[in-house]
């Protein structure tokens, strides 16, 4: 990890588990030989009938042919596309043998730890220790966490850039989220999502627990120590982080007023 | 459910073990997770042998470990993680390696010149783990032999190291070793069906769906293990903090479509009902 993210289109229109041939939003670079992939299901392409269309073999590499609703995502390549998106995500968790061929954003996985991760799909540049939140569309795309969003909260463990996947931190022990200001934090503050962009653009701020506002939290989130600020601030550094403990996060959009302690 | 095979046939009782005067269990253990599922965890009758890269996916410890790779492959980093060279460190059980490492106070020399002597006739065939403990058992002697985990489902081991370890078994079975297999790996039973009498149409003569090209196991039949299942143990938070998540969790109840153990669809199926 990270790694280039894979083809994709869209369903035209919902399928049935033995609909060979079915119409996608577009059918460039689709050509007979490749895969095809739509959620846990593995197709091999026949042909292209017509443009816009595909013939497939339903089912193929071991996976069962199932209906598929509208919209869904359609992720093609090649074999060793797909090979490419599990090397690279096994890089972190290890080959247990227990994962599928076809590793698709939203796949989680454990490290030795205990510590749980999710592959995500970036649409923008992120860095070690950022805060993203999450698409709730199924699509798994993340991106900075901004105050009004709405998603899971996780924490990127490397840097990679849009249209990269890579694994986002939901559960566990993290000694590494980058925090958007330098003013000093320790346990007794609040994450909060950042409120405006820092550079570089890392999705943390903190308020204050003894602070009286109405403010977007991030639940789930706990900071576990005060700021370390090391070095000076880089392209990939704000010059400040903090260790967190993440317990599935989660921010809305609603505001919450904050007045007592979370320590 | 672990399924038994049932005894060589041709073994005549009491002669086909008779320099064994006691029962020994050895059970295999690898990374497949559906058939550690049934793997008898707590059953003291059963002596646990596993490879020392699936540590995590264990439910308890090992009786011994194995990692019969050379040095370069357990001390550098990437898949293995700079964690597995302090867990070898650390290990106070019985880790069979190609020799005795200072590093590695627990290891202890395979006998790989002892189990060729006797077992590399008619040819020295150990392309996996699993060849080399089975090896080692047959020679020191034992009665049953149960793989869990155990499954070479996947592309590169089915093609490379399926049928070393399915020769094993058939080595193990012939010496009148009662073979236990869980009824997920698929071991011993790809294809499905007697070969020309259930491989093939008796109206077209097309073969069947079993016997035709292989399809390689993917997510239908081989998932991650999720949370709750054995061999995945969730960081436990620091007490001081066990509290705290405890009363948030209380006073901010989770939105449907938030993430959590069990919950996969980041809220996409809620969105959509």
């Amino acid at each position: 990890m990270p790694v280039d993210i894979l083809s994709n289109t869209t369903l035209s229109a919902a399928i049935a588990a033995g609909d060979e041939e079915f119409q996608v939003a577009s059918t460039t670079n689709i050509v007979a030989g490749k895969i095809l992939v739509v959620d846990s299901e593995a197709m091999k392409v026949n042909s292209i009938p017509t443009s816009g269309y595909v013939n497939v073999m339903r089912g193929t590499n071991g996976t069962l042919a199932r209906p598929h609703a509208i919209s869904q995502r359609v992720f093609f390549g090649d074999h060793h596309d797909f090979k490419a998106v599990k090397d690279h995500a096994l890089g972190l968790v290890g080959d247990s043998g227990a994962f599928p061929d076809f590793m698709l954003p939203g796949q989680r996985a454990f490290d030795g730890r205990g510590n749980e991760y999710i592959m995500v799909e970036l649409t923008a540049v992120c860095y070690r220790g950022t805060t993203v939140v999450i698409s709730r569309d199924g699509n798994f795309t993340a991106v900075q966490a901004a105050g009004g969003t709405q998603g899971t909260i996780g924490v990127t463990i490397e840097a990679a850039t849009s249209d990269q996947y890579t694994w986002a931190q939901i559960y566990g022990f993290n000694g590494y989220a980058q925090l958007d200001a330098t003013s000093a934090c320790t346990s007794a503050y609040i994450p909060v999502p950042a409120t405006s962009v820092s550079t570089p653009s890392v999705g943390l701020s903190n308020l204050a627990a003894a602070t009286t506002a109405a403010a977007y939290v991030i639940h789930g989130m706990f900071i576990q120590g005060v700021a370390v600020s090391t070095g000076t601030s880089a392209a990939s550094y704000t010059g400040t982080y903090i260790p967190v403990f993440l317990n599935y996060p989660y921010t809305t959009n609603q505001l919450e007023r904050v007045e007592s302690s979370n320590s | 459910m672990a399924v038994a095979f049932g005894y060589a046939p041709d073994r005549k009782p009491g002669r086909a073990l008779s320099s064994i005067h006691f029962t020994r269990k050895v059970a295999i253990f690898g990374c497949h997770s559906a058939s550690l599922v049934d793997a008898p965890w707590d059953d003291p009758s059963w002596e646990f042998h596993g490879h020392a890269t699936g540590h995590q996916w264990y439910r308890r410890q090992m009786d011994f470990y194995y990692d019969l790779h050379p040095p370069a492959c357990w001390t550098r980093g990437g898949r293995k993680t700079a964690l597995y060279p302090k867990w070898l460190a650390a290990l106070t059980v019985p880790i069979y390696m190609q020799k005795h490492y200072p590093e590695v106070p627990a290891s202890i020399q395979y006998p790989k010149r002892r189990v060729l002597a006797e077992f590399g006739y008619p040819r020295p065939y150990f392309t996996n783990h699993v060849a080399w403990i089975i090896a080692l058992a047959l020679t020191e002697g034992v009665t049953t032999i149960g793989l869990f985990g155990v499954n070479y489902g996947i592309r590169t081991e089915y093609q490379i190291q399926r049928a070393c370890c399915e020769y094993w078994i058939g080595r193990a079975a012939a010496r009148g070793v009662h073979i236990v297999l869980p009824e997920q790996s698929t071991l011993l039973q790809e294809p499905v069906g007697l070969y020309g009498y259930d491989s093939h149409d008796n109206e077209t003569g097309a073969r069947t769906t079993e016997y035709r090209d292989k399809t390689y196991a993917t997510a239908e039949d081989i998932q991650p293990i999720l949370p709750g299942q054995p061999g995945t143990q969730p960081a436990v938070p620091p007490e001081h903090l066990k509290e705290e998540i405890r009363l948030e969790e209380l006073e901010f109840p989770r939105p449907d479509w938030a993430l959590k153990p069990g919950r996969t669809d980041g809220g996409f199926e809620e969105e959509n009902a």
